[in-house]
């Protein structure tokens, strides 16, 4: 078969009838693709007006973060903490669930009030294990350096990096040992969640790497503690 | 685009649409497939238009954008792809017009065939060579590979027409 004889056959073949009406719709691919080019438009412009947003939102502090190098990163104000004892039960609650999940917490009990925070309870799947949560303001000092264990035996301090403090206390108390950690939160809100071993566990070694990991277990990321 | 560029494109196409669904015809072998093809093409076309339009030779463009969105075509998973199915979505006419059937049509299914044989670039190749009279170095443009690659192409391609031809020829003459 020589290129002539292939040239003839193609052209025999790509007759107006075998080709048929043409089904092209110029008009459907010029609308399509002007669409097409408004979607692309309208999807930058979307994405210049983030940019544009986030910059004017991050640009003035991240300007501020360039001339003031030197200066300790610092915990923003201590919002007033909502007045009434029921609002703060609800962040205690809160607390409780977030970093326990699972557990449901009991109703606080007024009658146990002290040092102005509200408690919450909830048991555990174990028997022998219980965990509650308090809420309250903090009013201490921050700081990478602060150490608010001073000399209290049994305690470890986590300051943070980022200036908010951190730290767990072992204590004795009626027959049960318990572990209470105590996390500044970057809102001012100092939440103390506490894990009370009873029963059979209360000879149980719970060294505090051991319960340091528990807390991490349990979600405690809202402020993960980091190495001493 | 401006009026008048839009203008110039729907006159660029009513011109060139004929040869272009020719190509596409002989590419995909199948009518409904080469007009998906030539509408895919002529999508990108309008939207490089401006650039296109001023260009030397668009039609060598234009033909480029034409194969490789058959190219595309041939790469799209089974799944996306058109089926031709066992019923007809419309009824086929009780009795078959006179004539309908004759011997150009038969050709040219047997040459539709033929090519669907061949791999996608050697058809390609010979699409363009011998239905669009193009040069080697405007095919080996089009296709995106060497000149010297477009011969052995050429070469092959008629060699297997040939085989695929003698083949048929020898089964039929058996039967």
């Amino acid at each position: 078969m020589v290129e002539q004889q292939v040239r003839e056959l193609f052209n025999r073949t790509v007759t107006d009838e075998a080709l048929g009406v043409s089904t092209v719709d110029i008009d459907g691919v010029v609308r399509r693709e002007r669409r097409a080019t408004w979607q692309r438009r309208g999807a930058g412009a979307a994405m210049l007006a983030v940019v544009a947003m986030v910059a004017v939102l991050v640009g003035p502090s991240l300007l501020a973060g360039l001339t003031d190098r030197n200066e300790l990163p610092s915990v923003p104000p201590a919002p007033t903490l909502p007045a009434s004892w029921h609002d703060r039960a609800v962040l205690a609650g809160v607390a409780l669930t977030e970093y326990f999940p699972g557990v449901v917490p009991a109703p606080p009990d007024e009658s146990f009030r002290w040092d102005g925070r509200v408690r919450a309870d909830a048991g555990t799947w174990n028997q022998n294990l219980a965990v509650w949560a308090a809420a309250s303001r903090y009013q201490g000092p921050t700081g990478p350096e602060v150490n608010q264990c001073g000399g209290v035996p049994d305690c470890q301090s986590f300051p943070q990096a980022d200036g908010t403090v951190a730290w767990l206390l072992r204590m004795e108390e009626n027959g049960a040992v318990g572990y209470q950690v105590t996390l500044v939160r970057h809102d001012g809100t100092e939440v103390q969640v506490g894990v009370v071993y009873l029963g059979d566990l209360v000879n149980t070694p719970a060294p505090v790497d051991t319960l340091l990991r528990a807390v991490n277990d349990y979600r405690f990321a809202a402020m993960p503690l980091g190495a001493n | 685009m401006k009026a008048a560029e839009e203008r110039e494109f729907r006159d660029y196409v009513a011109a060139r649409l004929p040869a272009l669904r020719r190509s596409a015809y002989l590419l995909c072998g199948d009518r409904h497939a080469a007009d998906d093809v030539v509408s895919v093409a002529l999508g990108k076309l309008f939207r490089h238009w401006r650039r296109v339009s001023r260009l030397q030779q668009p039609d060598a463009y234009v033909r480029k954008m034409l194969v490789h969105a058959w190219f595309d075509e041939r790469r799209r998973p089974w799944w996306r792809r058109e089926h031709a199915t066992a019923e007809l979505p419309e009824p086929a006419p009780a009795v078959e017009p006179a004539g309908l059937i004759d011997t150009t049509v038969a050709e040219r299914l047997h040459l539709l065939a033929l090519l669907e044989r061949l791999p996608a670039k050697r058809r390609a190749v010979l699409v363009l060579r011998f239905l669009d009279d193009l040069g080697i170095e405007e095919t080996a443009e089009i296709v995106g590979c060497s000149p010297g690659t477009v011969k052995t192409h050429t070469a092959r391609g008629l060699a297997d027409l040939r085989a695929l031809l003698r083949a048929d020829q020898q089964a039929e003459s058996a039967a």
